[in-house]
């Protein structure tokens, strides 16, 4: 019943807040330094429903002669009426954009992954598995069925699936719950090889950003080159990235080298991947009708497909202390940190940041924010089931454990307004704690398990 | 009149990977392409002997893949002729033909024959076979235009497609492309491709 509530309003404020991207930003700026904004936030969702159905002035008088609230049409009247009836309209207006607005196809990486992400948890050199990062569901959910089923088939993305299924799996895609089961679909591989190329290319924008784009070619424009100072350029030049691209380049990067390394079987090697993904890649407007151009991008692709384990290693190992919390994913701090980074790629330059006092205050409400931007499905994915398993590439022992900590943070993030301010006061007490813990025994997952259930 | 020749330019149209590049160097160079790779844009020049007069096709090969389809206009706006490809074991390269059909008409505006030849691609595959004889009459009845089943591999009806193409663009356009070789001795070595990008 509790919870009920707690996500009937969550679906109200989402509602509201999805109204004007105007409103939103600034709020969402807010959101990082005054807690304030949930209030407001509230009260305008209050509103919302109030005045959704505004009374005309020139009703009042007949609710006058019903006997209700006798009003004399006045100037302050009238301009109150006509400021409700504007917001209704816009309201309604709104209500109806949003029907199409949490598609993913065509939308900037950002704008989709707060949509739909998964995250990407991979190990690093001690073994430990660690979340490094989000992509769009699309991608994460179409590579993963790419490379269990697609690296011994020919012509793996260059082969054009159905047009009719292709549109039905993006259909799939482009509307929650979006996590549908491969193996109750009918899909072949070059539909699913079709469909993910498609999402790439229908960006606005390749996944190396257009201002970056004669950076990543100048890199390899001269001749011979040496390869470990361009791979050393690489690194730079993908670290400076923002950090959507980067994890969306980086998981790209690393299925093609997937597929390169299977060539033989499946005719893709590096170079003619590179000529299938630089339209979605690395590609400008101003080149794209000149296919001269085309071949030191498709060079550069190739390079950073042969090399991309460079790159790969090259993702900022978890700090000690977050790394033992890695090393034990159920740390409901790790799974925050980790919310909180898809939406605000921007201000974020570092790549783990530890949980630390000074900064929970204000990190817990953009988190806030960013798990309600995003609960337009993960959220309803959380209830469903177990079905959301994000992406792993990890011992399968441990993947169940990290789903049962998504779900828990995600299901912690919609308390109610009132309890919230004093419940941060608490969970940071109970930060500090479990980070202690797991600085104690950071590789017994079973002991953080069990801090961590009487709390969730 | 031997240095005047009719030059017409073609333009190979078709999703990825059914076979649009084999076709074209079969014709063009008298072999199969086995290799595996991807085509951005290739073009070919070709000295055909058409009721004595000496032409020039000039077959701009092109890259299939949807992603690709940004060029497609270029293409279609520079071509006189086309030769739409798709694949006889996958029945759903047909779908990309008749979309680039539509643009092709929709780009010449409602300009009347305008030259195009469709081809399904690797008869010899018969095994995997998709799409079939009748569905190919069907088409082209209900588009109005010539189909070819053919095999680069085996050389069927390869050449067929061509002239076929080239008749009809004489016919559209009679005395237009009449161009002044200027390469003649290059050109006239036989057959020889050239690709723009390399």
């Amino acid at each position: 019943m509790w919870k009920e509530r707690l996500q009937q309003l969550g679906q109200r404020r989402n509602h509201n807040k999805r109204g004007s991207n105007h409103r939103d930003r600034n709020s969402r700026l807010r959101a990082n330094t005054t807690p304030a904004v949930t209030s407001d936030d509230l009260a305008s969702a209050r509103e919302f429903t109030i005045v959704s159905r505004p009374a005309p002035p020139g009703r009042v008088s007949t609710m006058d002669s019903a006997g209700l609230h006798p009003i004399p049409p006045s100037k302050v009247n009238l301009k109150a009426w006509w400021n409700h009836f504007n917001f209704a309209q816009k309201a309604k207006k709104e209500a109806e954009e949003k029907k199409g607005q949490n598609v993913v196809f065509g939308k900037p990486l950002k704008e989709s992954l707060r949509y739909a992400s998964v995250q990407i948890s991979t190990a690093n050199s001690n073994g430990d598995l660690y979340v490094w990062g989000y992509v769009p569901v699309v991608v994460a959910k179409c590579g993963l069925y790419l490379k269990e089923n697609a690296t011994e088939v020919q012509g793996t993305f260059r082969i054009s699936g159905s047009a009719k299924r292709m549109r039905d799996l993006q259909a799939e895609f482009e509307k929650p719950p979006r996590n549908l089961d491969w193996k109750k679909e009918h899909y072949t591989a070059h539909d699913v090889a079709s469909v993910f190329r498609r999402y790439l290319t229908q960006m606005p924008e390749p996944v190396i950003p257009y201002d970056m784009y004669h950076s990543f070619r100048d890199a390899l424009a001269k001749k011979p080159y040496n390869q470990d100072e361009v791979i050393a350029t690489y690194k730079r030049l993908i670290r400076s990235l923002p950090r959507a691209n980067q994890y969306l380049l980086l998981y790209v990067l690393d299925l093609l080298h997937v597929f390169s390394r299977k060539a033989d079987k499946n005719l893709m090697d590096a170079k003619n991947l590179a000529v299938i993904f630089r339209p979605a890649l690395l590609s400008h407007p101003s080149h794209e009708l000149s296919p001269r151009e085309h071949q030191l991008s498709q060079d550069v692709l190739e390079f950073l497909i042969h090399h991309q384990d460079w790159f790969m290693l090259d993702i900022p190992p978890a700090p000690v202390a977050a790394q033992s919390s890695t090393g034990a994913p159920l740390s409901s701090g790790m799974a925050e940190a980790v919310d909180f980074m898809p939406s605000s790629d921007e201000d974020q330059p570092g790549g783990w940041k530890l949980i630390d006092k000074d900064t929970l205050g204000s990190r817990r409400i953009s988190r806030r924010r960013t798990t309600t931007e995003r609960s337009g499905d993960s959220a309803g994915k959380g209830r469903e089931g177990p079905d959301l398993s994000p992406v792993m590439e990890s011992p399968p022992s441990r993947s169940s454990s990290l789903r049962t900590a998504t779900t828990i943070s995600r299901s912690r993030t919609l308390p109610s307004s009132k309890t919230r301010l004093e419940g941060t006061a608490r969970e940071e007490e109970r930060h500090t704690k479990l980070l202690k813990k797991q600085k104690r025994a950071s590789m017994q997952q079973q002991r953080a398990l069990a801090a961590l259930a009487p709390a969730g | 009149m031997a240095d005047l020749v009719y030059e017409y330019s073609v333009v190979v149209l078709g999703a990825g990977g059914v076979g649009k590049s084999a076709l074209v160097v079969r014709y063009a160079q008298g072999q199969f392409l086995s290799d595996y790779n991807p085509t951005i844009e290739e073009q070919y020049r070709c000295d055909v002997q058409l009721e004595g007069k000496n032409c020039v096709l000039d077959i701009m090969d092109t890259a299939g893949a949807e992603q690709f389809t940004a060029l497609n206009e270029v293409y279609i706006k520079r071509a006189r002729g086309f030769v739409l490809v798709f694949s006889l074991t996958q029945e759903n390269t047909l779908q990309d033909i008749d979309n680039i059909r539509q643009q092709i008409q929709m780009i010449k505006g409602q300009e009347a024959n305008i030259p195009i030849v469709v081809v399904g691609t690797k008869m010899d595959l018969a095994r995997e076979r998709e799409v079939t004889r009748d569905t190919i009459k069907e088409l082209a009845s209900k588009w109005g235009l010539p189909f070819y089943e053919t095999s680069a591999k085996n050389n069927w009806h390869v050449t067929d497609v061509f002239h076929d193409l080239l008749d009809q663009m004489r016919r559209r356009y009679p005395d237009e492309p009449l161009k002044r070789r200027k390469q003649k001795k290059k050109t006239l070595k036989g057959p020889k491709h050239r690709c723009i990008i390399m």
